[in-house]
């Protein structure tokens, strides 16, 4: 065995690296998508060298303007198609030839495995970036664009190709059933072509949009409302991509959880910074009600979780009673995963009510107020529900699916047959009735400001009756990590 | 510390490296491992077999941690397979019965990725590397692509892959099919080098003349059940309750048929051309009996045998052939 091992100084660099962002980078570089988009991207910087030389010094900022416009358009290919495409296909290989096990096997966990591919896809778009670094130059040379306007769209597109390529990871790691496995690639085709081919079309809008924002001083708000939304996305993802590379029986439901929590209480923070003051008690309340419709996602999967906690989860569960009965909302489980709804809609609740006062000393608007409070005990109403039909089927994946498909289609029928009956047989869509009980968008709009609506306290007696009928399932859910902790502690004596 | 610093030596550490107690593993109404028990030394090689569908590779996975119980325990070195993952997949090498190496990656390259993963750093990194290709004879195609090579490298590379992070339990599922004759036997070789270096291997095959040459022991699973577990030899005695009995003679087919026929502990009698043979359920004494017993009555014997019992034969009387 020779010891003459000598580390060249790119070896000592990338030793600590992450191993799929090495191996990504290794076969991107010797692959021939990468040559082909070389040979492009050199192809784009000639052309539009070559237009801004030819159309002479008297054509000015104009030039330049079209030059930025055109050197964005292929970068947004290369950001939003080329990237995050091969990234899906990489994923995707992995996932249905099994080489995904072989890496799960290792040192690596899903979530390694995910963010080396980020990684690599980022380490790429850099690259390409600095074969465009010379035109973005000429067209501030030109001077058809400002530095900051520059930074902000760079900025963008590097946000927005780690966003385009988690969601293409998480695709890619969805192929795992042949059954489904030709979904996710027409997703991604679809979706990244039409996404790339807007982006492109409408560079030169969105050019003269940034510009105005950045002359009149918003740009902190745009940031930070597109930024946001793109950082939620790239964490949510992540996750779910994880979670396809994840065993069933491991834990897939406490990272996604405390997301829910910390997006909603972050979200009050962004509001907090980036509105005026006065604002707070109709912004809080709105944010609020808001919040309840994006989350109520995360209370559908949680609701319909299959009840008894994995062989793995088991093992998980801390030993000491208080720390488990506070991990138990967290947990998997439909019940336990009822509980956590109940938390997350009593800090919605609370933040609709609350953020006025902290932020202006005032209370929150009636009818604001009423609109959140409304749509939390919806969030509560169908979160129960789902949990009630989840525990009349039996434990098995496809049962999952199917009461995650069946509680969207109550709230559909819920919602729409009553509106059509009156349309049909009644008077018109006009006004509130009990009917309309199941409707979240109808109830909403027709809330009456002015004193306590019917609508209100029907809905909070309905969702008070579902919740109480599925008070045996979440009690059943703690009980059974209170029981976990209690073997895990006889275990370690 | 290299990796090839185990090779070639026996450790003699004598607690069980590989235990499985009662595991149970069921997919909706089937029970695709059913109260499955047994285990392995260091340095052994374990078969284990049984027909399509018997649940070798789902026991294999749970071993593996690539899939969970619903019941039971396995412990790997004293740790549990369940409870700590991690600790036991840095104790086991896996190599499943499909593998397809990453495109646009010669061989070498193939092998530092798999070291980066397992967390090998620096020289430590590129020493095992190259040990591994070495050991596993890959060194002359070390530069070639990784899906390139033959079936029969393909499989050296997989177990070149299996060995980076020095396993001491190497679990293979079907590792020698596919292969040619030569490449099944340089292939054993490998295993029993590695055997030798005190790894435990349990390897399950279809070609079960294979196994025989290399096991020490086997375990026969048959719908999820454990059929037989121990060394060869244990289970031949103990499936050999019925033994078959060859007989070489010199008289009349019919009448030694009917002589035997007629004899205590005897039974199943068949054979023509002055070959009979039977089965006997009698013990040793009672055979070295029969034996006197026909001398006595006149016939001429010239072979008077026990008929070895193999691992086919082993698998065949185990197992009951059920559709699984």
């Amino acid at each position: 065995m020779s010891a003459e091992v000598a580390l060249t100084r790119g070896e000592r660099l990338l030793d600590r690296a992450n191993a799929i962002l090495v191996r990504e980078i290794q076969q991107a570089l010797s692959s021939r998508l990468f040559l082909a988009t070389l040979s492009l991207a050199v192809a784009a910087i000639l052309v539009i060298g070559l237009s801004v030389a030819a159309a002479g010094p008297e054509a000015g900022n104009r030039i330049g303007r079209a030059a930025f416009a055109g050197t964005l358009s292929a970068l947004a290919v290369v950001a939003f198609l080329i990237v995050p495409f091969q990234a899906f296909l990489s994923t995707r290989a992995e996932v249905t030839a099994g080489t995904i096990e072989h890496l799960l096997l290792t040192h690596l966990t899903p979530g390694a495995i995910v963010r080396g591919k980020l990684l690599a896809a980022l380490t790429q778009f850099l690259l390409f970036l600095s074969l465009f670094g010379p035109l973005l130059a000429l067209t501030f040379l030109l001077r058809g664009v400002d530095i900051p306007t520059i930074a902000f769209f760079l900025l963008l597109a590097i946000l927005g190709c780690l966003c385009a390529t988690s969601v293409t990871v998480a695709l890619g790691a969805a192929s795992f059933s042949p059954r489904f496995r030709a979904l996710p690639h027409l997703l991604a085709t679809a979706g990244l072509g039409f996404l790339t081919l807007g982006l492109v079309v409408a560079m030169g809008e969105l050019h003269r949009l940034v510009e105005r924002a950045v002359r009149d001083g918003h740009v902190d708000e745009i940031l930070s409302a597109l930024s946001l939304p793109a950082l939620l996305t790239l964490a949510l993802s992540s996750m779910v991509a994880s979670s396809f590379l994840s065993h069933p029986y491991e834990n897939r439901s406490t990272r996604f959880r405390l997301l829910a929590l910390l997006a909603l209480a972050g979200g009050f923070l962004w509001v907090a910074l980036t509105t005026p003051s006065h604002l707070a008690s109709e912004v809080g309340p709105a944010y609020s009600a808001a919040a309840a419709g994006v989350l109520f996602l995360f209370v559908l999967f949680a609701v319909t979780e299959v009840e008894t906690l994995s062989p793995r989860v088991r093992t998980l569960v801390p030993r000491s009673p208080l720390l488990a009965l506070l991990a138990a909302p967290f947990l998997p489980g439909g019940g336990r995963g009822l509980v956590f709804a109940m938390l997350l809609s009593m800090l919605g609740m609370a933040g609709a009510h609350l953020y006025p006062l902290w932020v202006e000393g005032a209370v929150a608007t009636v009818d604001g107020g009423r609109v959140a409070l409304l749509l939390w005990l919806y969030v509560l109403l169908y979160g129960a529900l789902g949990r009630l039909l989840r525990a009349r089927l039996a434990d098995s994946p496809q049962r999952t699916l199917l009461a995650r498909a069946l509680l969207p289609l109550l709230l559909a029928v819920g919602g729409t047959v009553p509106v059509v009956f009156d349309a049909l047989f009644g008077p018109g869509v006009q006004r509130w009735h009990l009917g309309h009980l199941l409707n979240p968008i109808w109830t909403a709009v027709m809330i009456d400001g002015r004193r306590t609506p019917a609508s209100l306290v029907a809905l909070g007696l309905l969702a008070g009756l579902a919740l109480l009928l599925a008070v045996p399932s979440m009690v059943q859910g703690i009980a059974e990590v209170l029981r976990a902790a209690k073997e895990r502690r006889s275990r370690a004596r | 510390m290299s990796w090839s610093g185990c090779l070639p030596r026996r450790t003699s550490l004598s607690s069980a490296l590989l235990e499985v107690e009662s595991l149970t593993r069921r997919y909706g109404d089937l029970v695709a491992v059913d109260d499955l028990s047994f285990s392995m030394e260091r340095g052994q090689i374990y078969g284990f077999i049984g027909p399509n569908g018997a649940g070798k590779t789902t026991t294999m996975r749970i071993l593996a941690t690539l899939d969970l119980p619903d019941g039971g325990e396995a412990r790997v070195d004293g740790r549990s397979v369940l409870v700590d993952p991690r600790h036991a997949r840095a104790q086991i090498g896996f190599m499943s019965d499909t593998f397809l190496p990453y495109s646009n990656l010669d061989v070498i390259e193939f092998l530092d990725f798999f070291a980066r993963a397992y967390g090998l750093r620096g020289r430590r990194r590129i020493e095992t590397v190259r040990s591994v290709t070495s050991f596993c004879g890959l060194l002359e195609f070390q530069h070639r692509p990784a899906t390139g090579l033959s079936k029969g490298m393909g499989q050296r590379l997989h177990l070149a892959k299996t060995l980076v992070h020095d396993p001491k339990l190497l679990i293979l599922d079907e590792p020698a099919a596919g292969l040619d004759p030569h490449a099944r036997i340089e292939f054993r070789e490998l295993l029993r080098e590695l055997s030798s270096a005190g790894k435990g291997i349990l390897i399950s095959s279809h070609i079960l003349s294979e196994l025989s040459e290399s096991c020490d022991g086997v375990v026969v699973i048959e719908q999820g059940k454990r059929r037989a577990a121990g060394t060869l030899a244990e289970i031949a005695k103990e499936v050999q309750a019925q033994r078959a009995v060859h007989v070489r003679h010199l008289g009349d087919d019919e009448s030694v048929r009917r002589f035997f026929l007629t004899q205590p502990h005897v039974d199943a009698v068949d054979g023509t051309g002055g070959q009979v043979h039977f089965d006997f359920s009698g013990d040793e004494a009672a055979l070295a009996a029969l034996l006197a017993r026909a001398v006595g009555a006149g016939i001429a014997i010239l072979e008077f045998r026990q008929q070895e019992t193999d691992l086919e034969e082993i698998f065949m009387r185990t197992t009951r052939g059920g559709l699984q």
